[in-house]
């Protein structure tokens, strides 16, 4: 274990109300294990998963796929509000100027020309999130990770859908420079990376849906399509869940 | 020190750059990836540093 200077850093400490974004992360970094072996809760919470994950292009092999589509229908019935998937205002009138806007963002030269799309189609909090996290990485140590343009893009084109209604989610930046975002609850969490090839990871997970059951919990990559089918239940829409205690 | 056993009862802490740290001030899944060629996350076990003053630690 590495013992590294803390005095003027911000820390964090690992356990309790981490144990869900700590097993989202194990869940989208299944092949990089962490190390830590100090957190009983994690270690029973990893033992007592349940967890299916798949490829997409793989699904028609995987005797998985009837249990994943099963799980999710349940959490998708447990969570008491989830986010609606289709935006009811959607007309066909608008599909060239959402073929206009992919077009604007597949061409884009800098990260400025992206923000403000976004801004435009009305995701001022995604793009003033993306504008703080780019100025960050222009002052931090060279070390650290610089937000890959290309997975920008791909982003920006899964929130310029008009087609979907989603909360504004949590933005990061990976260690391998592709943004991440989040969206957590006190029941679920749900977590999607966009790669520069225009596929994603993701992955999902909730509490138990009854005393007696297991944490459900969903992991793949493939599409965006198949990222929103599969992460939506795990995605709430409720407010006074952004305020839930440490 | 390194692959030692930290008692249950004990604590780490791990420095979180900024860009994995939310508009709620809370971690994102991002804090907790390894980089390339690490082998394992990086943390500091608070314990270790009990009775050392605030320069030696």
């Amino acid at each position: 274990m590495r013992h590294s200077e803390i005095s003027d850093r911000t820390t964090i400490s690992l356990g309790g109300d981490l144990n869900l974004i700590v097993q989202i992360a194990k869940q989208i970094h299944r092949e990089e294990l962490f190390a830590i072996s100090v957190s009983p809760r994690d270690e029973s919470v990893t033992d007592t998963l349940c967890e299916f994950g798949f490829l997409e292009s793989s699904v028609s092999k995987t005797r998985n796929i009837e249990k994943f589509h099963r799980v999710i229908a349940l959490i998708r019935d447990w969570l008491s509000r989830p986010v609606s998937l289709t935006n009811p205002n959607t007309t066909t009138n608008n599909s060239e100027e959402q073929a206009d806007l992919i077009a604007q963002i597949s061409s884009a030269i800098n990260y400025e020309e992206v923000f403000s799309i976004l801004d435009l189609v009305g995701h001022r909090g995604i793009s003033e999130r993306l504008r703080d996290l780019h100025a960050i990485t222009l002052d931090q140590d060279p070390e650290d990770p610089a937000m890959d343009f290309q997975s920008l893009r791909e982003l920006a084109l899964f929130f310029v859908r008009d087609d979907i209604l989603l909360p504004d989610p949590e933005i990061g930046i990976s260690p391998d420079g592709f943004l991440q975002v989040e969206w957590s609850s006190s029941k679920a969490s749900a977590l999607i990376k966009f790669l520069p090839d225009g596929s994603v990871r993701f992955a999902g997970i909730s509490l138990p849906l009854g005393s007696n059951e297991k944490r459900q919990a969903i992991q793949g990559s493939g599409s965006k399509e198949l990222a929103l089918q599969s992460s939506t239940p795990f995605i709430i829409n409720n407010p006074e869940d952004e305020t839930r205690p440490d | 020190m390194k692959h030692d056993l930290i008692d249950d009862e004990h604590h780490v802490s791990r420095y979180c750059i900024p860009i994995t740290i939310g508009r709620n001030g809370r971690p994102m899944a991002s804090a907790f990836a390894l980089r390339d060629k690490e082998e394992s996350l990086s943390v500091n076990w608070i314990e270790y540093f009990k009775g050392l003053s605030t320069e030696h630690a």
